[in-house]
């Protein structure tokens, strides 16, 4: 145990599990780096507006002298801190749905209109109608998100249960004279949770995308709080004007940040198939 | 006694009829038929896991703990959860580990109990299977083909063993077979579905 926690095989370990989940390891930088980044995202500076990317200010200034760099993370922050608790909360629908559609084929037809209902409309017009039925502000903004991220997961969720419900083992174990829950969390939750935490990583790069557009189109936050969408939004009217910066840098890092946060769940699911081919092989 | 008399039950929306079945404790009846002629629809609908549409089912009541009347399936590699060890699933149904009381009677190997469903053969797997449904609170046990893939020897084994321990704690046994000569060795009287 002591040779377990000696400094050098942290460190081996360390690099070993940052050379096989390298993505994680720079998403974590890029959240360690916003949340202790030394310039603040809303100083203003009228001396040093509408400045042009440089090493002093790497993703140039707005026009208002703010540092756009410093705005950017600081909207990603934001923006994780509610895609995250959105996807939690998605996630945690889905299961209780996807659960109470077990009981019986009534509560599975309920569950199953439900998801078609919600799958019917638009994704884009579904979180525009949510949003403004919870009122706008960051509140509508996180229940539009949860509420409209649930169906797909559900559905997935309700099958992979059946086929273990379904199972000689599952109706089994219902003789044992265990409730229906102790049941369902020995046998069913096991194995729906590798699916379950998939779905989760990838859903949230899903969710933030939605979440910028949903920013972008003006709905949830402030304008004065910076989000990636309203960065985007007010940058608009500064590209004729060639400030290409303003919207084109933000925009990167976006979508460096949901291409890291996309492999990253790819990687994930790579090695829980190898894991899984090894224990059954 | 467990007891099944002019029993319908709904399938995909069509009544089937069921034949009168009754089972005292102690007593050991078989049931013999075709493929696919509802044995093992039978024997779930006796279990209690399909509900009766029309008819009656007498059946042991319990109001907590295992079901008295207990059903062993015919593949016993689907019996148990791969993902649990057998001492895991064994736990589940008993509660401590007293069943190792079992264990000579039947032949099973301690460490068989730290082992998967998939690290064990049909044979070993089978007595457990057996093992875990002979609760202290059984009193009637389904057998549904339950050493039909066995070969001769096993087979016997199987059967000593089990006769014996349903005998000496009066238990009723249900024995599903295609094999006339087991079920006529075995049994007190037969039944066959049309």
């Amino acid at each position: 145990m002591n040779q377990l926690m000696a400094p050098h095989c942290v460190w081996d370990f360390c690099r070993e599990y940052c050379q096989k989940y390298w993505q994680l390891a720079l998403i974590i930088l890029i959240l360690l780096a916003a949340l202790f980044w030394p310039v603040t995202a809303d100083s203003i500076s009228l001396l040093s507006k509408n400045l042009a990317p440089s090493w002093q200010h790497p993703f140039g200034t707005d026009w208002l002298g703010r540092d756009m760099l410093a705005r950017s993370l600081h909207s990603l922050i934001v923006s994780l801190y509610i895609g995250v608790s959105a996807v939690l909360l998605s996630g945690l629908l889905s299961l209780l749905l996807a659960s109470l559609a077990q009981i019986n084929r009534l509560w599975q037809a309920i569950v199953e209109f439900m998801i078609d209902l919600f799958m019917s409309l638009p994704h884009l017009l579904l979180l525009l109608l949510l949003s403004l039925a919870f009122g706008g502000q960051q509140f509508g903004l996180l229940m539009a998100l949860v509420l409209s991220h649930w169906p797909k997961l559900t559905r997935l969720l309700i099958y992979e249960m059946k086929t273990t419900t379904h199972a000689p083992y599952y109706q089994l174990a219902q003789q044992f004279g265990h409730s229906r829950l102790v049941v369902m969390r020995r046998h069913l939750l096991p194995y729906i949770m590798p699916q379950l935490l998939m779905a989760l990583l990838i859903m949230l790069p899903h969710a933030l995308t939605h979440m910028a557009a949903l920013t972008f189109l003006g709905f949830g936050l402030n304008p004065t709080e910076p989000s990636i969408g309203g960065l985007l939004a007010q940058a608009n009217q500064y590209l004729l004007l060639g400030y290409w910066w303003l919207a084109v840098l933000p925009g990167v890092l976006l979508l460096g940040l949901l291409l890291l946060m996309w492999s990253f769940a790819r990687r994930v699911n790579q090695g829980y198939r190898c894991a899984t081919a090894k224990v059954s092989g | 006694m467990l007891e099944i008399k002019n029993a319908q039950i709904d399938i995909a929306g069509s009544l089937i009829t069921l034949p009168n079945i009754a089972i005292k404790q102690g007593q050991v009846i078989g049931l013999c038929g075709d493929s696919g002629c509802g044995k093992t629809t039978l024997i779930k609908t006796l279990a209690g896991i399909i509900p009766l549409k029309v008819g009656r089912l007498n059946r042991p009541q319990y109001q907590s703990g295992a079901n008295p009347v207990q059903w062993l399936i015919q593949q016993p590699e689907f019996a148990f959860n791969p993902r649990l060890t057998i001492e895991q699933s064994l736990n589940e149904a008993w509660g401590a580990n007293e069943y190792q009381a079992l264990f000579d009677d039947f032949d099973i190997e301690l460490q068989w109990l730290q082992r998967r469903p998939q690290q064990l053969s049909g044979g070993q797997l089978q007595r457990l299977n057996i093992i875990r449904g002979l609760l202290p609170t059984t009193q009637f046990l389904l057998c549904d083909e339950i050493t039909a893939h066995l070969d001769m020897i096993t087979q016997k084994q199987i059967w000593q063993s089990l006769m014996l321990h349903a005998k000496k704690h009066h238990i009723g046994l249900l024995v599903v077979s295609h094999d006339q000569q087991l079920l006529q060795v075995l049994c007190e009287s037969i039944t066959s579905l049309p």
